[in-house]
C-alpha cells in the first residue's frame, strides 16, 4: 500500500470513528472489491496509530481473491460478493489491531473463502476481549457469520485468529450500542446476499405458495391465552411453516412402539398464535430409556427450487432436522421437534410413559405425556438384501488433504458418516477407481491405499453385499478418441479395438488385487445412465463386454424396460433402475432364470427434485421394496451439495439430502429418516415371514396355527399395497396405517416367538 | 337413500372411472372434439379429425407421430413430438367442475409400449410461476381404450388452465415407429346432485384407541359456498357406533369422526357419509387392538 493511500484511509477510518459509526474493515487483496463503506485490509495491512487498523505482523499472511459470478453457461457454485469474493489466511496466531474509543463493543465476523481446495478443511479459534469461538469449515463457499463481544479500556481492540492449521477471514465489523441500528443494517445486507442471493439476482425469484394449510381448529381459551398451538401428525407428513392443525391432532399424547435397539420417531409441532422467545424442548427418561437416548432436533425448512435445475422458483419445504438449543418461535409458523428415541439392546419390554417439555420465554411451560411400548422382539436382517446409497467418499479428500488436520478431519467424517448409515439401516456405498489410462508398460496408476482404506471402513462397519465399483472409462475412451464423450454418453463414437483390450486388463488388474487382498466382491460399473441411442447402446455392449471378459458381474443403471437396451442384455448382471420396474414377476423370473439381480435406485425419493416425499420414501424402502421383488435399494446419494451447503439455491443445480455440522457430523433430512423407517418395517416383515416358515416347519399343530393366522393378516397387508413403479406421493397409504400395519405383524411375531 | 360401496381404488386419481359416475347424473362441457382437430397446434405430428376409430360416436382426434430421431428440433433430434390446444374465454376457468375426462387410445407399428407411452401436460396459472399440471399415461395398452379422469382440485390454478399439451418423448421408442393416438369425449365433468365424491376414510386401519376417524371426499353436486349439512356414521354390522353432522361446502374436504367414547373393539367396521339429498357411501375400515393398551404400564420412578 503506498504510504498515501495508507494516509487516506487513516483519515477515513478517523473520520468514522469520530462519527461514531460502525467500523468496518473488508480483508482481500490490492485489486479485488471492496464493500461500499468498508475499509480494504489485506495481508500487507499493519496497524499503526495513524493506520487505524491493521494486524499486527503481517508474517505468514496470504490474501487470495476468487470472484464468482453467475454465468448460465457454466454457472459458478455461489454468488460472491465483495465481502466473500476475498479472504486473508494464515497458518499462524495473527492478531488484528483496530483502533477504538474505550468502551463496550459487539463484533460481527465473517469466515470463509470462495476459492479454497475442496480438500481443505479449515480449524481455528477467534477470539475478542474475553470470547472465543471456534470455527470449522470444510473447503470453500461456506461462509460461517460470528457474534463477539469485547471491551476496550485502552489501547486498540483486538481480535485474535488462533489456527488449529488454518485461519480465514473475510470481514470485521465492530460498533458500540450506539451504533447498533447502522451496524445492523449493514450485516443485513451482507447476510442477505452472502447466504441468500444478490438482490439483483434474488428479483428474479418468486416465492411458490405453499400446500393449502387448512382452516384453524377451534381453540380452547387455554391454547389462547397460552399464546400456542401444540399438536403432532405422523412424521411422514410434512408440516410446511403455514399448516394449520386439525382438531384431532391438538394436545397430543406422543406414542410409539419399537424393539430393543431399534430408532424410532416421535414429533409434536407448535403453531404459535404470537411471538416467542428461547423455546427449548426438554424430555424425561421413558422408564429404562434414559433421556440421553433422545435426540432432539428441529425441523429447519429450507428454500428449495421445484426441481434439481429450475431456476427462479423456490418455495418453503421441511427438511433438515437440526439440533438446536433455543429457538425464536414466529406467529403463524410451526415449529416441529423431532424427537428420535433410541431403544437400548437390553431394554425389558413393557409399556413406558415418561413427557416431553416446551418452554419458551414468556408462556407457560407445556408438557406432553408420552407412551413407549418395547417390544420383546429381535429383528432380524435379510441377508438375501441389500440397502446401500451413492457416495462422495470423504477419504479422497483425506488422501488429497495437504496437513494433518485436514485428513484427520477427512478420516473421522468418513467414519461418522459410515455409523450414520449403519444406524439407518444402509451398509453398502458405491464405490469407485479412478486412474488415468493405462502407461506405455501397461501400468494403472491406481491408489490402492486408498481403496484399501475404504475397504476398512467399509468391514469395520460391517457393511455387505457386492461392492458396485465404478470404473474410469473415460480416461480410456480419451487415450484411444483424444476427446471426451459427453453426459449420458451423448456424442460417443466407435473407440478402437485397443479400448477394449485395455478396458478388460483394467477390470483383470483391479480383480488380481481384490482377490489378492481377499476385499468383497466387486461389481464393475463402467459408465453411469447410457442414453438410448444407438451409439450410446453399441459403446456399452463393447464396455460390459471388455469387462466380463475378466471374469467379473457388470452393474448398469439403465431402465431395463427400455428395448433399446436388448443389446446389452447377455452383457448384465445387475440392472439399477429407478422405478420398481419391471413388475414383480419379471424380476423374479429373469432373476430365476439368469441370475441377474434388479437394483432401484429410487432418486424420486431422494430429495433430488423434491424434498418432501417422506411418505414415499418410507413406503420406497419397506413395504414397496417387500412388493417388488428387487435385490436392492441404492439412492443417489448420501449428501449432495453445490456452493453453500445451507442454501439450496445458489448452484447450477439444487442441493439435496443429508446435511453436515460445520464439524462434518451428520445432519439427516427427514427423508433419510423415513428410509430408516421403512428399513424397520421391512425387517419386521422378514421377521415374521422366517418365523411362519419355522413354525410350518416345526410340526406342531399350534404353530402352524398360528402362521396360517400371520400368513393370512401378512396377505392382507400385501393385498393392500397399491403397487406402483415409483411411491412418491399420490395413492399410498394414510401415514397412520404404516403404523397399524406394522404393528399387525409385530403381534404375530410376539404370538409366534411365544 | 341409495347405497353406493366406494372402492378407493376404483376411484383413484388417474384410474378407471367407476361405476358410480354412471349412477350419479352428470354435467359435461366439451372443450374439443373431431370437428375441432385444426384448432390443436402441431410440433412434429399431426392432429386430424377420425371418423374410423371412436368411442363415444362422434368424430375422434388423432393424433399421429412417425418417430424421428434424425430430424426436428436440431438442437433435440431425438424430442419431443406433441400437440397443443390454447383454452380461450370461459374454457380456462375449470374451478365450478369436478373433473377434466377423455379416452384415449394408442394403435402403433411396436409390439408393445414403452413405459412412458405419452404425457398429458395442463399449463395453468402464469407461465414460470405455476409448474403444469402433469399425467404420466402409463396404464395405456396397445389398441385398448383408456378412460382418464383428472380431479380438477389437483391442479393449482384451476381457475386459468391455458393449455392442454399431449407429447411423446422419442427416446422412449425406435426410429420409424409410427404411433396414433385417438383422443375421444374431452370434457369437463360435474355432477348435478349434490354427492361425496372420492368419499375415503384416511386410513384403512386404526388402533382401538383412536380418537377419530378421519374421512376425506369431494362435496360436489352444488353451488360453490352454500352450505350443506354432511353426516358421518361409523358403522358395525349394521349398528351406528358414533356419528356426527358437520356444515361443510363444495369442494375437498377432510372430516374427521370423533370416537374417542366410542370404546372401539378391533374388527372390521364401515364409514358411512351422506350429504342432505345425496346418496350414502360407505368405507371399509379395520380396527385393531391398540399397543398401548395390551401390556402393564410401567410408571417412571
Amino acid at each position: 500500500m503506498t504510504s498515501f493511500r495508507a494516509f487516506i484511509l487513516a483519515v477515513l477510518h478517523s473520520a468514522c470513528v469520530a462519527r461514531g459509526a460502525p467500523l468496518l474493515f473488508d480483508m482481500g487483496t490490492d485489486e479485488s472489491a471492496v464493500w461500499e463503506g468498508f475499509t480494504r485490509i489485506t495481508a500487507a495491512s499493519v496497524y499503526s496509530e495513524a493506520a487505524g487498523a491493521g494486524w499486527a505482523a503481517k508474517d505468514g499472511l496470504k490474501a487470495s481473491a476468487k470472484a464468482l459470478i453467475r454465468d448460465d453457461v457454466e454457472p459458478a457454485e455461489i454468488f460472491t460478493n465483495p465481502i466473500t469474493e476475498d479472504v486473508i489466511t494464515g497458518e499462524h496466531e495473527s492478531r488484528f489491531l483496530i483502533k477504538a474509543a474505550p468502551g463496550d463493543y459487539e463484533l460481527h465476523i465473517v469466515c470463509g473463502s470462495s476459492d479454497a481446495r475442496r480438500e481443505q478443511f479449515h480449524d481455528f479459534t477467534v477470539s475478542a476481549g474475553a470470547e472465543t469461538r471456534r470455527v470449522q469449515i470444510e473447503g470453500p463457499f461456506q461462509f460461517v457469520p460470528l457474534r463477539l463481544k469485547a471491551h476496550v479500556s485502552e489501547g486498540p481492540l483486538e481480535v485474535r485468529f488462533t489456527p488449529k492449521n488454518k485461519f480465514l477471514v473475510n470481514a470485521i465489523i465492530a460498533w458500540r450500542a450506539e451504533d447498533a441500528a447502522a451496524a445492523t443494517k449493514v450485516i443485513e445486507s451482507v447476510a442477505d446476499w452472502t447466504w441468500k442471493m444478490p438482490p439483483a439476482e434474488w428479483a428474479k425469484w418468486h416465492e411458490d405458495p405453499q400446500p393449502p394449510a387448512g382452516g384453524m381448529p377451534p381453540l380452547t381459551s387455554a391454547d389462547k391465552e397460552r399464546g400456542l398451538v401444540v399438536y403432532s401428525r405422523p412424521y411422514v407428513e410434512c408440516i410446511y411453516p403455514g399448516t394449520k392443525p386439525r382438531a384431532e391432532e391438538l394436545n397430543p399424547e406422543l406414542r410409539a412402539f419399537a424393539t430393543p435397539g431399534e430408532y424410532e420417531p416421535l414429533n409434536f409441532a407448535v403453531h404459535p398464535l404470537r411471538d416467542f422467545s428461547n423455546a427449548r424442548v426438554s424430555v424425561s427418561d421413558l422408564g429404562p430409556i434414559p433421556a440421553k437416548n433422545i435426540d432432539i432436533r428441529h425441523v429447519r425448512y429450507m428454500r428449495a427450487m421445484p426441481n434439481y435445475t429450475e431456476k427462479y422458483r423456490w418455495s418453503w419445504v421441511p427438511d433438515v432436522l437440526e439440533p438446536f438449543t433455543a429457538l425464536p418461535l414466529k406467529t403463524g409458523q410451526n415449529e416441529r421437534f423431532w424427537l428420535t428415541v433410541h431403544v437400548p439392546e437390553n431394554t425389558p419390554a413393557g409399556i413406558y410413559t415418561g413427557s416431553v417439555t416446551l418452554t419458551c420465554d414468556g408462556a407457560e411451560a407445556v408438557t406432553l405425556p408420552v407412551k413407549f411400548r418395547v417390544l420383546p422382539i429381535k429383528l432380524r436382517e435379510n441377508p438375501e438384501k441389500i440397502f446401500g446409497i451413492y457416495y462422495v467418499h470423504p477419504l479422497d479428500r483425506a488422501f488429497q488433504a495437504r496437513d494433518e488436520v485436514s485428513r484427520a478431519y477427512f478420516r473421522r467424517k468418513a467414519d461418522l458418516e459410515h455409523a450414520d448409515m449403519t444406524a439407518h439401516g444402509t451398509r453398502n456405498v458405491m464405490l469407485n477407481i479412478w486412474c488415468r489410462a493405462a502407461d506405455a508398460q501397461g501400468k494403472f496408476p491406481i491408489n490402492w491405499d486408498l481403496v484399501a482404506a475404504k475397504i476398512e471402513l467399509w468391514r469395520k462397519h460391517a457393511f455387505t453385499g457386492p461392492v458396485v465399483m465404478g470404473l474410469s472409462t473415460g480416461e480410456i475412451y480419451f487415450k484411444y478418441m483424444n476427446e471426451r464423450y459427453e453426459s449420458h454418453l451423448n456424442g460417443v463414437k466407435d473407440p478402437p479395438p485397443e479400448f477394449d483390450a485395455e478396458m478388460t486388463a483394467l477390470v483383470k488388474t483391479i480383480e488380481a488385487e481384490r482377490v489378492k487382498r481377499g476385499w468383497p466382491e466387486f461389481l464393475y460399473y463402467p459408465y453411469d445412465e447410457p442414453q438410448t441411442t444407438a451409439a450410446a447402446v453399441r459403446f456399452m455392449v463393447r464396455t460390459l463386454k471388455a469387462c466380463k471378459a475378466a471374469g467379473v458381474r457388470t452393474y448398469v443403471t439403465a431402465d431395463p424396460t427400455h428395448d433399446h437396451y436388448d443389446p446389452m442384455r447377455p452383457f448384465v448382471d445387475v440392472w439399477s433402475t429407478q422405478p420398481f420396474a419391471p413388475d414383480r414377476d419379471t424380476v423374479l423370473a429373469d432373476s430365476k432364470k439368469r441370475g441377474v439381480e434388479y437394483w432401484c435406485y429410487p432418486n424420486h425419493v431422494a430429495g433430488e427434485n423434491n424434498h418432501t416425499p417422506v411418505t414415499g420414501a418410507r413406503m420406497t424402502y419397506g413395504f414397496g421394496f417387500w412388493r417388488s421383488g428387487f435385490r436392492a435399494l441404492n439412492p443417489w446419494i448420501y449428501s449432495y451439495s453445490v456452493g453453500d451447503r445451507f442454501n439450496y439455491l445458489d448452484g447450477r443445480i439444487m442441493d439435496f439430502f443429508n446435511r453436515q455440522q460445520d464439524d462434518g457430523t451428520p445432519m439427516p433430512v427427514a427423508l433419510w429418516e423415513a428410509y430408516r423407517e421403512g428399513y424397520d418395517d421391512y425387517r419386521y416383515i422378514h421377521t415374521l415371514e422366517t418365523l411362519i416358515a419355522e413354525a410350518r416347519k416345526s410340526g406342531k399343530p399350534s404353530a402352524k396355527g398360528l402362521a396360517d393366522t400371520a400368513d393370512q393378516d401378512l396377505k392382507s397387508i400385501w393385498s393392500a399395497i397399491r403397487v406402483q413403479a415409483k411411491y412418491k406421493t399420490d395413492n399410498l397409504w394414510s401415514p397412520q396405517d404404516f403404523d397399524v400395519y406394522r404393528w399387525l405383524i409385530a403381534r404375530h411375531i410376539m404370538m409366534l416367538q411365544e | 337413500m341409495k347405497l353406493v360401496f366406494v372402492s378407493s381404488l376404483l376411484l383413484a386419481f388417474g384410474g378407471v372411472f367407476a361405476a358410480l359416475a354412471d349412477e350419479l347424473k352428470m354435467e359435461r362441457r366439451v372443450l374439443s372434439d373431431g370437428a375441432a382437430a385444426k384448432a390443436w397446434s402441431q410440433s412434429e405430428a399431426t392432429m386430424e379429425s377420425s371418423t374410423d376409430v371412436v368411442k363415444t360416436g362422434g368424430p375422434s382426434l388423432h393424433w399421429r407421430v412417425t418417430v424421428d430421431h434424425h430430424a426436428g428440433e436440431p438442437k433435440y433430434p431425438i424430442g419431443w413430438p406433441r400437440v397443443s390446444l390454447a383454452l380461450k374465454g370461459g374454457a380456462r376457468d375449470w374451478s365450478a367442475w369436478d373433473y377434466f375426462h377423455f379416452w384415449i387410445r394408442m394403435s402403433t407399428s411396436r409390439k408393445e409400449l414403452p413405459r412412458v407411452p405419452a404425457v398429458l401436460n395442463i399449463l395453468q396459472g402464469t407461465a414460470g410461476k405455476t409448474a403444469p399440471f402433469m399425467l404420466i399415461l402409463s396404464d395405456l395398452k396397445k389398441d385398448r381404450w383408456l378412460e382418464v379422469r383428472i380431479p380438477v382440485a389437483k391442479l393449482a390454478v384451476a381457475k386459468d388452465v391455458h393449455m392442454l399439451q399431449f407429447n411423446i418423448a422419442e427416446d422412449q421408442y425406435h426410429h420409424q415407429d409410427t404411433l396414433d393416438f385417438y383422443i375421444d369425449d374431452f370434457a369437463l365433468l360435474r355432477h348435478a346432485t349434490p354427492a361425496l365424491v372420492d368419499f375415503t376414510a384416511v386410513n384403512a386401519v386404526m388402533f382401538s384407541d383412536a380418537r377419530s376417524v378421519p374421512a376425506s371426499f369431494m362435496l360436489s353436486g352444488i353451488p360453490a359456498g352454500e352450505p350443506r349439512r354432511v353426516t358421518l356414521e361409523l358403522r358395525q354390522a349394521g349398528a351406528v357406533i358414533a356419528a356426527g353432522d358437520y356444515t361443510t361446502v363444495r369442494g375437498t374436504q377432510r372430516l374427521a369422526l370423533d370416537v374417542s367414547k366410542a370404546a372401539l373393539k378391533p374388527g372390521d367396521y364401515d364409514l358411512a357419509g351422506s350429504v342432505e339429498g345425496g346418496v350414502v357411501v360407505l368405507s371399509r375400515v379395520r380396527v385393531v387392538a391398540s399397543p398401548w393398551q395390551q401390556a402393564r404400564i410401567k410408571k417412571i420412578p
